[in-house]
């Protein structure tokens, strides 16, 4: 039987194109949970330098409004 | 020199004039400071992400520059002093994540307008062709209208004004568009008002004439019936 992997691969290395840029801040949604916070690299399969990326856009993105710091989950 | 970009919010209640005239001395700061803009680009209104001084809305405003980066404090320090600016962020960037300005500050300015007030123009153009599509039904029911009556009582006193009133009817129409679907509420409209038939037909001979107007006004006529029902 053939071992078939699990493993989730990184979008943002599967296609370079992708820039990872807090004015995309709507594409950066893809990777927050309904409350705001930054859904973990093991769950959405980001690898560890892309997340580390992704991170700093989404704090870019929060400190200029683009994106909520919290969202109280009764009102989302 | 190295390329930077500012991404400001102006206080969403501004107008155009005074939007370009923040637009415009925001890039005096920045060349009193020793920088040099690249490009400048206005993504209009947009919801916050949370509250900035009571705000829920704000103008967003990218400006690019090239600066050697010195005198970023002092930039820095003149938008925090600026009390129409509710937040800015500035950041350094490379050269391939410059944009190109294409469209100068008027028509960004302009072209951002157009589109709030294009949104409502759309909603007005789907409704003129529905009535159209809809007189021949307005028609059936013209004489069992309930506030037709004080439309045509106004045609048959003046009918030189049927060129206004008919700018009214699709004055009124875009309300329509939405409301059209519901014919169900339409019918249990003109059941109530079934009662007040005789009005029609007391309007005078100028029948060819107002027959238009009967239709649209009774077209107006369900619009405010069906209003009417829903709340």
């Amino acid at each position: 039987m053939a071992f078939i992997s699990n493993r989730k691969v990184c979008v943002f290395c599967e296609n370079n194109e992708i820039a990872i840029d807090y004015k995309e801040y709507k594409y950066l949604r893809k990777f927050l949970t309904e409350t705001g916070k930054i859904i973990p690299g093991h769950v959405t399969g980001v690898c560890a330098k892309h997340q580390r990326r992704l991170t700093n856009a989404v704090k870019r993105a929060r400190n200029i409004a683009l994106l909520p710091y919290a969202v109280d989950p009764r009102n989302a | 020199m190295n390329y930077y970009e500012t991404l400001y919010i102006v206080h969403s209640a501004l107008e155009a004039g005074r939007l370009k005239d923040i637009v415009l001395t925001v890039e005096k700061f920045l060349k009193e400071n020793g920088g040099e803009v690249v490009a400048t680009e206005i993504w209009g209104k947009k919801k916050l992400g949370y509250f900035i001084d009571k705000q829920k809305y704000g103008t967003y405003i990218l400006l690019q520059f090239k600066s050697d980066g010195m005198k970023n404090n002092n930039f820095n320090v003149e938008m925090e002093h600026n009390p129409s600016i509710l937040a800015y962020m500035t950041v350094r960037i490379e050269e391939d994540g410059i944009r190109e300005q294409t469209e100068d500050l008027d028509t960004q300015i302009a072209g951002k307008e157009a589109k709030t007030s294009r949104s409502a123009r759309v909603e007005v153009k789907p409704a003129e062709t529905e009535t159209k599509d809809d007189a021949p039904v307005a028609e059936v029911k013209k004489t069992e209208d309930i506030s037709s009556e004080e439309v045509v009582v106004e045609k048959a006193e003046s009918p030189v004004e049927d060129a206004p009133s008919e700018v009214a009817a699709t004055d009124v129409a875009p309300v329509e568009s939405e409301e059209n679907t519901e014919d169900e509420a339409m019918e249990v409209v003109v059941e109530e008002a079934s009662a007040e038939e005789v009005v029609v037909e007391e309007a005078p001979a100028e029948e060819s004439k107002e027959e238009t107007v009967v239709e649209e006004a009774s077209v107006e006529a369900d619009v405010a019936s069906e209003e009417k029902v829903e709340e």
